[in-house]
């Protein structure tokens, strides 16, 4: 090891260097995802929004500027229609009506949904129309689910945070956890961009891409902390560059892993699947760059802001 | 590192165990099923199979808010008929916590105003909270408003069960969600309208007593040979005809049987059944109860005003219950002329139990007293006793908050490509592990599918439903046992090429790379286990499937694939490290 030339003996890629360019760039994409909450309406699925949603499948192909002018020629004007993989599935939203209390609007929300089956199966019989699924959420549903799934969140991050803690040092939790902000933030941003739906399955599978992104860089922390030990003479900066190094082949391996596991779902499942692979693909990526170019830097700079 | 002996048989033992669960999810034929009697099923969420999705809003509080006006008007009554104190007025300051000020008449009567709520039968459901010469304000004692609550919305789901199974769901699940909510799901159901009119009405609670003249055991003859002739069963009508038996829903079987039987009966009595103890759901085992259909010896519990669990005589425990006034006057002549006769309490033609009336009662409040020595089990008897006594009509208003329909078509759809994507996913990961690891590789997949199997099979023992989000919960889950074999490996090949012999690079692989999976596992389960806590629906089904996962790879991919590799190398001697892992 000795013989070594010193930049070799740190691993090939100063991943460390390279940071501050990375971190800039991270930064600047958390605070865009930011500007785009703040500016692009989110499209929340009925799970958070209320409201009420059809879905009904025609024997015939159809467009959606078809369906949109005969369903308001029957008194739909409003009604907002969502291509469902092939050209004759359709998902048709409507807001919660108003009403006085939750009762009341649950009671008319269901109603108009059994008016917008009706008229449909009535008046579009050419088509071969098949109601597959109608739903209706009541506003106070949603509003509670949004809350518990934040207090969920936030008491998550604080668990981890005093585990990352006293297994590791609370730089490194800091790290993992500005990471995992990091990751979420980001995905949630590109989908918002993109206009998708956020709903339910979004959650479940932003959910599960922190779990991947933490155990990224817990077993990138993990390699970091046995370094320490071995490598008295090294600086933090050398160990985590020697440490994200070592772990290079596992990262590629693990995550090429998932990637092709979620890939054939994204592929072959379609639907609501194929929106949870979707962002979970995207989350995959973002979460390993961010297991080596975010949590461990971010653990070095409160280490020196430390000194 | 215990004998391979010892871990072998550990592993098998789990597997065993496993199947076990998993068995009732998959084993169609009812006769089989009997083995596995009380065990649970992995059901699918609706999303995944189809159905009715409700979730009706309890209005508790307005339940609280009554009772407090009912409990200010009783103290005010007592407390002149006990301590001889004409109070001024009670004003209820707030009905929701059961906060009420007892206003005075002469400051001299605080003292015994508090003394009374203090000791009397009321200081386990009040407090005072403030006290002045003028008033006294007393509130609900926050235990007892808390398990007044739960009791309302275990009376509500009881209530519904009742009327739901009438309906001939194959497996509803109803449940509590919240504080005040309770979750209804009627999978396969398709007229949604019928299922909701169905929720909404009230069930018949009736008081009848039991025939002395009918021998059971020649009335279960009797029921056994008419089923035989008829060809009729109790029980959910099946799609595939597999004989001539129809199967009839309780209403209707309880209307035939009597039929058949009415020759053979005595007169002015029929036939109703009673769920067996043992079984779990009255298809699977019933009694039959012959019972008095005649004016005088049945009564009508609408006038039913309330039923609780109390404290009987010699520390048995008992259901009180009252009844409005008008009925009082008729329930006391009905136990007049029947003392030590046997009584059967009825709820929508179900038997739910038949106490002995020991004595007459004359102001309509009874106490049905049940044997044994006031354990645990005799109070959730007569807890559910009086649930079910209550349960005649549902004790709080119930709202509709969600509703969900989804035609299992859909269901079926999404199945079968998301079951066909999901194999091919994970075919995909076999290949590339046996292809990347070679024979270690092939351990590790074993490994992998016994996690997805353990999964299963816990939560099957534990009656989950499985729906999308649980599924994703899996998918981390596979993923982070496959990365636990990855980082094992990697670190095998890494001592590999350090010159370690192949015995001491798969003790230093397994052992080095303990620490990286075990914080990864430990930090994804703690948060896992936060989400569970405070998450609600979808949320917590992705957090108890991975939760239930990640313990189940700690145990595959480190336990049992070390078990495997070392068997290999060791005990079969096979050194070839190219074929073993390809270093």
């Amino acid at each position: 090891m000795a013989t070594q030339n010193k930049a070799h003996r740190w691993g090939k890629i100063d991943f460390m260097g390279q940071a501050w360019m990375f971190g800039s760039a991270s930064a600047l994409a958390v605070i865009l995802s930011l500007v785009i909450f703040a500016t692009k309406r989110i499209n929340y699925g009925i799970d958070f929004a209320g409201g009420l949603e059809v879905q009904v499948k025609f024997q015939k192909e159809f467009s959606t500027e078809q369906l949109r002018s005969s369903l308001a020629g029957l008194g739909f004007p409003k009604v907002q229609i969502q291509e469902f993989g092939e050209k004759s599935e359709f998902l048709l939203r409507l807001e919660n009506p108003d009403g006085a209390n939750e009762k009341e609007i649950t009671e008319k929300a269901n109603a108009t949904a059994k008016k917008l089956s009706e008229v449909i199966t009535a008046n579009l019989s050419n088509m071969g129309p098949n109601i597959l699924r109608t739903d209706s959420v009541g506003p106070q549903v949603g509003e509670e689910l949004k809350k518990n799934s934040i207090l969920a969140g936030f008491y998550s991050l604080i668990v981890l945070l005093i585990y990352v803690g006293l297994r590791f040092d609370f730089n490194f939790s800091a790290g993992a956890i500005l990471c995992l902000f990091h990751d979420a933030i980001i995905t949630l941003g590109i989908l918002v961009l993109l206009g998708k739906e956020i709903n339910v399955q979004i959650m479940a599978s932003i959910l599960t891409l922190i779990g991947f992104s933490v155990n990224d860089t817990i077993v990138t922390f993990d390699r970091i902390r046995e370094n320490l030990t071995h490598h008295r003479d090294g600086s933090l900066k050398d160990i985590m560059n020697l440490s994200v190094n070592e772990m290079l082949s596992r990262t590629i391996l693990t995550t090429g892993t998932v990637f092709l596991s979620t890939g054939a779902l994204y592929w072959f499942a379609g639907g609501v699947i194929e929106d949870f692979a979707f962002s979970f693909l995207i989350g995959i990526v973002i979460g390993v760059y961010s297991s080596i170019y975010v949590a461990s830097p971010i653990a070095l700079v409160f280490e020196r802001i430390k000194r | 590192m215990e004998s391979f002996k010892f871990r072998f048989t550990l592993i098998i033992g789990i597997i065993i165990l496993g199947a076990y669960w998993l068995a009732p999810t998959f084993v169609k034929d009812e006769k089989k099923q009997k083995w596995f009697m009380g065990s649970k099923k992995l059901t699918y969420g609706l999303d995944i199979q189809g159905g009715l999705h409700l979730v009706m809003g309890v209005d508790v509080d307005n339940v609280v808010k009554e009772a407090t006006v009912r409990l200010a008007s009783t103290i005010k009554q007592t407390i002149l008929e006990q301590k001889k104190i004409n109070i001024k007025n009670i004003e209820i300051t707030n009905p929701t916590l059961g906060e009420m000020k007892i206003l005075l008449n002469s400051p001299s009567d605080e003292v015994a105003i508090v003394e009374f709520v203090d000791s009397s039968g009321y200081n386990t459901q009040l407090q005072v909270i403030e006290k002045k010469p003028e008033y006294v304000v007393v509130r609900y004692l926050e235990n007892y408003l808390n398990y007044y609550k739960t009791r309302v919305i275990e009376q509500s789901i009881e209530t519904l069960r009742n009327r739901i199974d009438e309906f001939g769901v194959n497996e509803p699940s109803i449940s509590a969600l919240g504080k005040d909510r309770i979750l209804i799901q009627l999978p396969g159901i398709k007229d949604a309208q019928k299922a909701k009119e169905l929720i909404q009405k009230t069930a018949h609670l009736e008081f009848m007593l039991l025939s002395e003249d009918a021998k059971p055991d020649l009335v279960g003859q009797w029921i056994v040979e008419a089923e035989k002739t008829g060809k009729y069963k109790l029980g959910t009508p099946k799609t595939e005809a597999q004989d001539e038996t129809t199967y009839l829903k309780y209403t209707d079987y309880v209307e035939r049987i009597n039929v058949d039987l009415k020759t053979k009966l005595p007169a002015d009595t029929m036939v109703l059944f009673m769920k067996d103890e043992r079984a779990k759901t009255l298809e699977m085992g019933k009694l039959p109860i012959v019972v008095k259909t005649d004016p005088d010896h049945r009564l009508d519990g609408s006038s039913l005003k309330d039923a609780f669990v109390s404290p009987g005589e010699f520390g048995k425990i008992s259901v009180s219950f009252s009844l409005e006034p008008v009925g009082a006057g008729q329930f006391a002549k009905l136990t007049e002329n029947n003392v030590n006769k046997a009584m059967a309490i009825v709820l929508d033609k179900v038997v739910k139990s038949y106490p002995v009336i020991s004595e007459k009662i004359p102001n309509g409040s009874g106490q049905i007293t049940l044997g044994g020595g006031g354990g645990d089990e005799e109070y959730a008897d007569a807890q559910l006793l009086s649930t079910a006594l209550r349960a005649g009509a549902l004790p709080a208003a119930l709202e509709q908050l969600e509703e969900r329909t989804v035609k299992p078509q859909l269901g079926q759809d999404s199945i079968d490509k998301g079951k066909k994507a999901a194999l091919i996913g994970i075919c995909l990961v076999l290949i590339f592990m046996a292809g990347y690891y070679r024979l270690f590789g092939l351990v590790a997949d074993v490994a992998l599918m016994l996690n997805l199997f353990l999964t299963m099979a816990v939560l099957a023992s534990l009656g989950a439903t499985l729906s999308l989000p649980g599924v994703a919960g899996f998918a981390l889950t596979a993923g982070m046992a496959v990365d636990a074999n990855v980082l094992i490996f990697e670190r095998i090949r890494d001592e590999l090429r350090k010159g370690t012999s192949l015995i001491a690079a798969i003790r230093e692989g397994y052992h080095r790379a303990f620490s990286a999976i075990f914080d990864g596992h430990v930090t994804t389960l703690a948060t896992c286990l936060v989400l569970m806590y405070y998450g609600s629906g979808p949320i917590r089904g992705f957090a108890v499937s991975m939760t239930i996962g990640l313990a189940a790879s700690m145990f595959t991919s480190i336990y049992v694939t070390r078990a495997l590799v070392e068997v290999i190398v060791i005990k079969w001697k096979w050194h070839n490290v190219n074929t073993l892992i390809k270093a």
